[in-house]
């Protein structure tokens, strides 16, 4: 029912736009009206097609571009018009009309530009002259996949390049590492710029359309990092939007995208069922330490779920799951004329999440804007701005699958809902309660625009300034009604809480640039002063005890509790100001050599110690210029690059430095009084991180060009790492100081190669796949840095830092099964404390107890490799693309297992609990007996740790280009375009809690763990593209 | 030409802005008070005062078992109902226990604060001197009660009048735990003179003239100075004001959250509930009093419906942790002296007619859903009572001049526990000395004064070893004279070293 209402709904939509596109097509036709056409077909030289060349008739704004297929429709107004085809790296050729109304063209590649350009920081750069690691990704790898955040697009896509999903909800971020983590307190996210502004390090990524990017460059090494100074460590993605440079003249192009999903939740969880439970439970009620002191059933004893009662046996994934829906539209208009050049789009996306409730609903519109004021004079602007609004998710997901006990009703036999935990009688939630009657939303605006005013006084020298600006409102809505079921036990009235955040940032950069040829020589001198200001402010208010539920958030005066109200707010500033330099320098497009400087200073740190100066080199050797190699048939390409840099780092709060007071609370006799306490340890003689990179890297073409090698190896050594580290007791618990060191080391290659090229049909093949190693080398002298707790806190640390360990290392003790004799117990010295069939712990020092002693290093979550293959086979118009995504070698901390065999407390159990040790009937278990959970220490063990390694067949699409001339609709239509994309079709692992792509605590430095997040979906998405 | 004057010109003037702009990157917290602008007016200075009552609701210290784990558990009254807490249960703790480090870390955050905010308040001089007054003794109370706990854990422990820089914090040695109870002694004398008598309603919860007394008492108590002792004892009783209740019972009755204050409490520390802002003011403390409903209560669970209607017709339950339920032989009525009218009021082993599981302390027990649902609970810590000022004096007076002058102190607290009455008289010192042990075991049960009196009077090995525990505790196989004290935590010799200058065993645990 769902799809067809989906089917509808798209075709009701697209009457829409078919409306709008023929009105464009009439407008813009009507112009061209009485002329000739011309047709054709554009090709590279190896007679592949070139969609996207360039054909303008000479001496006229009269143009287009080539389609997918590199087809051409142009109309000349006479007969005899020269035509000019270009196309960017190829040498443009020049074709006179005169007599032909078919014109096929193949263009030979221009040897001085045959390398694609590449953005790099402030500026770009030939790829040829390139002496940086810099991993590119290009819009013809986004194309078809329906994700809402470009990071989900470039999971597996780039080497070096580590990007995992924290969560399956709409819109959930994922954590992007470049190159490993190299900061411990500081932040490890890449810094984002688009479109040359810097929106930091935690931008929203649903705040860009994935279909407006052009390209993505993923800056790694420190001669492309150091010119952005101190924020530059943890990698640069530079984004660059669509303009309308390249686009035909005259006349726009009009495209539309839209694409339909059906989603289903991967997480194949299976939770323990009703009978299971009453059955676990009432041997549990039975079980005492007896005569013995080794554990006994008493049969004596009640159980704790009598037969003869009715208990309910609830099902409760299945009640709060669904098939999730995306619908995503794009529209837009780019083109060119002499002066002018401009990329308008929007973009709706909405879905409703796998779990009922949830969901996402955005609203994107861009324009970027090009203008030549005079020969000397141009100006420009990026602006873009969005609307998104997230349902959150109403659910605890977590509880859903380990806690919610499947013998609680949904409802109570009036029909309310139920609220009691039936084990210990405490009030819980109740998820069919929660879907329906919780409010929880966050609505996002956000505008990035960005101007430029560019001056070329010479030939040589271009003058830059931007202004550019990033406003964000984020406001976080939340309703408790008083009706929910939890709450109508306590008879707490309903609870509403608004939650503002207000963001602005202002960026200023000024650059001047020198370049010139002398001869062989070419020089590129860069210099520029940038400053950037960002402040956030945030407002939250709360208030308890609605009687009503009727306004909840929406008149928050209406709580009726005084003793509930919260009012907060902060002011947070940071004011950044950086001269910046960068020297390239080539000879005879042999040999190149790169110089760069930052000098950056920032707020954050104590007075005279705010600046720092951040420098690297770079060479390269093409070593295919040189003469020994010219002439070789096999090698059409080689070049080694070598880089070396120092990179920042502030991983620093604002205010750090100064001593303050902190507002506290307290009560005398139920009055409510203010107070104040010292706050936090000031910090004192805080510097930056520095981060030290080599890198090597060479890339290799063999015969010409069908196999292409890049490979980069880098050694990263972060030093003076901020550490919130321990002090005594008596100073207070931690204060942030420069210690530590980390190294990071890995080998990154991409592999590209076009098995078959036929007419008709051809395969390209690219595997990216990056090997890294991360380690601490010091911790500031300390033996181990305790990261945050699992879920169980009971259970101790499970994450920690440690010297010559990767980041982080997960620690526990052995778990060695279950105690099968009395003999066992009495030798590890267990008596009374452990049973026959209780839990088996590895006593390390043979102390009697089980503590942090005996705790081992039992895994880690970084991967040994990981990765991505794509397989692109074309075959006439039909287009078939697939991709893997892998990793190797990484460990997942599974929390689930926290309490999920022991039985412990009102939750559920494990599913794995019905195999147990059963006196007389399984006594070889390793899955501890029933009601001796609570007799020992339960610490985290390597129970909890599992292989996380994986094969994800990401996905896989299948496009078919209509043949729009044969169709005759080749005058509507540019470019029609169907596909069928499938994601997460395909997962191998081992990894008990289904998917093992797990990040529950979101970019911090605990990674891998698993505790429960919203599920992961697979989905089938069938799309259509469109240009006029 | 014209636009290279242009470029010239913005050149020029980005350049002229970035050397202008020279204070672009200070920082000053716009939404954070600095310490350099505070203590100028009466109101920032309560503000400061408040804010060290708040320290004292930490986990550690008084809002959950914190320093019940020192002062409660470990002593021959309180036990688990299972093998829960074995580290404290069965004194297998070592300096790595994670209990004793956050206590000692809380503790030492109130004494930075309050040396930072003494001196600070001294050197103010635009307050109003009854607010100054009354600030300096909340304070000097505050302080002492800190080092009182620190050094009755401690022993010796580190110590400083005037905050210290951090560096000097952070290599600081211990220092001689006479010094400082004595220096302990000289301020509560202070704040005595400068606190007052009572407080407002709104102000109840606030350390009076007569909590400074009480607590100089209980230092003088720790040294064995009995004439002091019975000094200050003996001021509290004749002229705080002050009086026992006749009901034994209504002492611990906590439940309407208004009332909680009765005139037989000197000083508790505040919690509020449900209604609490912060958790840190809901008291959890009294889980592990509450039994748990189901899993082990009833005794009869064929009953359990029954019972759970019984309780719920009061706005009952039982939704706690049974974890600190009295020990069989406290929990036996025969242990107890004929005709105590106190063993039902604070012991249960039934209730509403429904036989129990386990033993509880009643007194100490809430089963109260309204205002103290689980983990929310409003019972406040009484940290001071008037019986326990009553059993001091007449412990210091026997210990000073026999019992003759002694006996009016117990029998004012044993009238109202026996029914006719059952004066003392005719004991000899010694029989007076063994009979008030007991004395102050049975009053003061459940309330956490028993193990630091087992440590005074030097008997915590021989009675832990002489006591019957539940059969999965064993403190009688692990306890040493060395656990009188606890050592210093582990974590905090890693990084201060010099704390073991003085004392390189670390109390006995290296």
């Amino acid at each position: 029912m769902k799809c067809n209402y989906t089917f509808n709904y798209l075709t009701t939509r697209l009457r829409g736009k078919w409306l709008f596109a023929i009105a464009i097509l009439l407008l813009t036709s009507s112009a061209f009206a009485q002329s000739k056409i011309v047709t054709g077909k554009v090709t590279d030289e190896n007679k592949q097609p070139l969609p996207g060349a360039s054909i303008v008739v000479k001496g006229t704004l009269t143009g287009t571009q080539s389609d997918f297929d590199g087809n051409f429709s142009i109309s000349t107004s006479q007969d005899k018009e020269i035509l000019v085809i270009s196309y960017i790296g190829y040498i443009p050729k020049e074709v006179s009309s005169k007599g032909k109304s078919v014109i096929n063209i193949q263009l030979e590649p221009d040897a001085q530009s045959l390398d694609e350009v590449v953005v790099v920081g402030y500026g770009t750069t030939a790829k040829k002259d390139l002496v940086s690691a810099v991993s590119t990704v290009s819009n013809e790898v986004l194309k078809n996949q329906p994700v809402a955040r470009v990071d989900q697009a470039l999971q597996g896509r780039a080497t070096g390049v580590q990007v995992t999903s924290n969560s399956g909800a709409p819109g959930a971020a994922a954590t992007i590492r470049v190159r490993g983590t190299s900061s411990i307190n500081g932040n490890n996210n890449p810094l984002f710029v688009i479109d040359g502004f810097i929106v930091g390090t935690s931008f929203n990524l649903n705040n860009i359309n994935v279909n407006d990017i052009k390209s993505i460059q993923v800056l790694k090494d420190a001669t492309a990092l150091s010119i952005y100074g101190t924020r530059g460590a943890s990698g640069v993605i530079l984004i660059t939007t669509k303009n309308g440079k390249g686009a035909q003249s005259g006349k726009p192009l009009v495209s539309i995208n839209h694409y339909s999903s059906v989603q289903t939740m991967t997480n194949k969880v299976n939770v323990l069922r009703g009978q299971d439970y009453l059955d676990y439970k009432n041997e549990e009620s039975q079980f005492v330490p007896g005569a013995s002191g080794f554990g006994e059933i008493d049969i004596s004893l009640p159980l704790a779920f009598p037969s003869g009662v009715e208990y309910a046996n609830t099902d409760w994934i299945d009640l709060i799951k669904r098939t999730g829906i995306i619908n995503n539209t794009d529209l837009s208009v780019s083109g060119n004329s002499e002066k002018l050049n401009y990329y308008l789009s929007f973009n709706k996306f909405s879905q409703e999440g796998v779990i009922k409730g949830s969901g996402l609903d955005r609203h994107l519109f861009r324009v970027n804007l090009g203008l030549e004021l005079s020969d000397k004079w141009k100006t420009g602007v990026t602006f873009n701005v969005s609307n998104n609004k997230s349902e959150n998710n109403k659910v605890n997901f977590g509880n859903i699958l380990f806690r919610n006990l499947p013998i609680r009703p949904v409802y109570n036999q009036d029909g309310s809902y139920n609220a009691i935990n039936p084990e210990s009688a405490s009030p819980e939630r109740n998820p069919v309660a929660d879907i329906s009657l919780r409010q929880d939303y966050d609505e996002t605006t956000n505008i990035v625009g960005n101007t430029y005013i560019e001056f070329k006084p010479t030939s040589s020298i271009t003058l830059k300034s931007t202004f550019g600006t990033e406003l964000s409102y984020v406001r976080r809505n939340q309703y408790l009604p008083g009706a929910l079921p939890e709450r109508l036990e306590s008879n707490l009235g309903g609870s509403a809480s608004i939650r503002q955040n207000q963001f602005r940032s202002l960026l200023n950069e000024n650059t001047i640039t020198y370049k010139k040829s002398f001869g062989d020589h070419k020089l590129t001198v860069l210099a520029g002063a940038t400053w950037q200001k960002d402040v956030a402010e945030n407002t939250s208010m709360s208030a308890s005890g609605f009687v009503n539920d009727a306004v909840g958030f929406n008149n928050i005066s209406l709580g009726s509790d005084a003793a509930t109200y919260r009012l907060n707010s902060s002011y947070v500033q940071r004011t950044f100001m950086s001269l910046l330099s960068r020297i390239d320098y080539s000879y005879n497009s042999k040999y190149s050599l790169t110089l760069v400087g930052r000098r950056d200073g920032s707020s954050v740190f104590e007075a005279g110690n705010k600046f720092a100066f951040f420098p690297s080199v770079g060479a390269s050797w093409n070593v295919d210029e040189e003469e020994f190699l010219n002439e070789s048939e096999t090698i059409s390409k080689l070049k080694l690059r070598a880089s070396y840099g120092i990179v920042g780092e502030q991983g620093v709060r604002p205010y750090n430095s100064i001593a303050t007071f902190r507002g506290v609370n307290t009560y005398f006799n139920e009055n409510l009084v203010n107070g104040v306490i010292v706050g936090t340890l000031p910090s004192s003689n805080l510097s930056w991180e520095t981060t030290k990179q080599l890198d090597l890297g060479f890339e290799l073409s063999l015969y010409d060009g069908r196999i292409n090698i890049e490979a980069d190896y880098y050694n990263k050594r972060t030093e003076d790492l901020l550490l919130e580290r321990k002090v005594p007791g008596t100073v207070g618990s931690t204060q942030l100081q420069n210690v530590g060191v980390i190294e990071n080391k890995g080998l990154e290659i991409s592999l590209n190669t076009q098995n078959i090229v036929k007419d008709n049909f051809s395969w390209e093949t690219s595997l990216s796949i990056s090997f890294s190693k991360n380690k601490v080398i010091d911790l500031g002298g300390a033996k181990f840095v305790d990261l945050r707790l699992p879920s169980n806190s009971l259970a101790g640390t499970g994450i920690r830092l440690m010297p010559n360990q990767p980041i982080p290392s997960f620690v526990g003790v052995r778990y060695l099964g279950t105690y099968k004799s009395k003999e066992e117990i009495i030798a590890d010295g267990f008596e009374g404390k452990a049973f026959i069939g209780s839990p088996r712990y590895q006593d390390l020092d043979n102390n009697g107890v089980i503590n942090e002693e005996d705790k081992v290093i039992l895994g880690n979550p970084i991967p040994d490799y990981y990765g991505g293959l794509r397989n692109v086979f074309t075959y006439k118009r039909l287009t078939l693309d697939t991709f893997f995504q892998f990793s190797v070698g990484n460990d997942v901390f599974n929390g689930a297992n926290s309490t999920a065999i022991f039985g412990r407390g009102d939750e559920n159990i494990s599913p794995s609990v019905v195999n147990r040790w059963i006196e007389g009937v399984n006594e070889t278990s390793n899955i501890p007996r029933a009601g001796t959970s609570t007799s020992i220490f339960n610490p985290v063990s390597d129970l909890w740790i599992e292989d996380g390694s994986f094969l994800r067949l990401k996905s896989v699409s299948l496009s078919y280009n209509l043949p729009v001339e044969k169709l005759g609709i080749g005058k509507i239509f540019k470019r029609a375009n169907f596909y069928v994309t499938g994601n997460n079709l395909f997962l191998l692992t081992n990894f008990s809690l289904g998917d093992p792509e797990v990040n529950n605590y979101g970019s911090g430095l605990e990674q891998g763990v698993a505790a429960g997040s919203y599920p992961y979906t697979k989905s089938i998405t069938a799309g259509i593209t469109l240009d006029f | 030409m014209k636009n290279i004057k242009i470029s010239k010109i913005i050149l020029i003037s980005l350049l002229s802005f970035l050397v202008a702009c020279s204070d672009f990157l200070d920082e000053k917290s716009k939404s954070q008070l600095s310490s350099e602008s505070f203590f100028n007016t009466d109101n920032e200075v309560t503000l400061a005062v408040n804010g060290l009552y708040m320290l004292l609701h930490t986990s550690s210290l008084y809002r959950d078992v914190g320093l019940d784990r020192f002062y409660l558990h470990g002593a021959d009254e309180v036990g688990a109902n299972r093998a829960e807490d074995g580290v404290v249960h069965n004194y297998t703790w070592d300096a790595s226990s994670g209990f004793i480090y956050g206590t000692y870390r809380d503790l030492y955050e109130l004494a930075r604060n309050s040396a930072l905010f003494l001196k600070s308040i001294e050197a103010s001089e635009n307050i109003s001197s009854d607010v100054r007054n009354q600030a300096i003794g909340e304070v000097l109370f505050i302080r002492a009660l800190t080092y009182y706990h620190l050094t009755n854990i401690w022993g010796d422990v580190p110590y400083f009048r005037e905050l210290p820089t951090i560096d000097e914090l952070a290599n600081i040695i211990r220092s001689d735990k006479n010094e400082i109870r004595n220096d302990m002694k000289t301020d509560l004398s202070r704040a005595f003179d400068l606190l007052p008598d009572v407080y407002s309603q709104d102000n109840l919860g606030r350390a009076t003239k007569w909590a400074a007394a009480t607590l100089k008492a209980k230092i003088h108590m720790m040294d064995n100075e009995w004439e002091d002792m019975r000094d200050e004892c003996v001021n509290v009783i004749n002229g705080s004001g002050h009086a026992l209740l006749d009901d034994y019972a209504e002492v611990f009755n906590q439940f309407d959250p208004l009332k909680q204050y009765n005139d037989e409490i000197i000083f508790a520390i505040d919690f509020t509930g449900v209604n609490a802002v912060s958790s840190l003011f809901k008291s959890t403390r009294v889980n592990h009093y509450n039994p748990r409903i189901v899993k082990d209560e009833p005794k009869d669970m064929t009953r359990l419906s029954e019972f759970k209607s019984a309780l719920a017709s009061r706005n009952e339950n039982m939704r706690g942790y049974g974890k600190a339920i009295p020990l069989p032989e406290l929990a036996r009525v025969e242990n107890w002296e004929d005709g105590d009218l106190r063993y039902d009021k604070a012991i249960a082993t039934s209730y509403l007619g429904f036989e129990l599981k386990f033993p509880y302390f009643r007194k100490m027990w809430n089963l109260d859903q309204i205002n103290s649902p689980r983990s929310n609970s409003t019972d406040n810590y009484v940290e001071f009572r008037l019986a326990d000022v009553y059993l001091m004096a007449a412990e210091a007076e026997n210990e000073l001049n026999g019992p003759g002058n002694a006996y009016q102190y117990v029998n004012e607290v044993r009238k109202r526990a026996f029914d006719p009455d059952k004066p003392w008289s005719g004991l000899s010192q010694d029989q007076f000395r063994l009979q008030l042990r007991d004395e102050r075991k049975f009053e003061l049960c459940g309330e956490g004064d028993r193990r630091m009196d087992l440590v005074r009077w030097g008997v915590l090995v021989e009675t832990v070893k002489n006591t019957e525990y539940r059969s999965f505790n064993n403190p009688q196989d692990n306890i040493a004279e060395r656990h009188v004290l606890y050592p210093l935590p582990e974590e905090e010799i890693l990084l201060n070293p010099a704390l073991l200058e003085t004392d390189p065993t670390n109390n006995g645990f290296r």
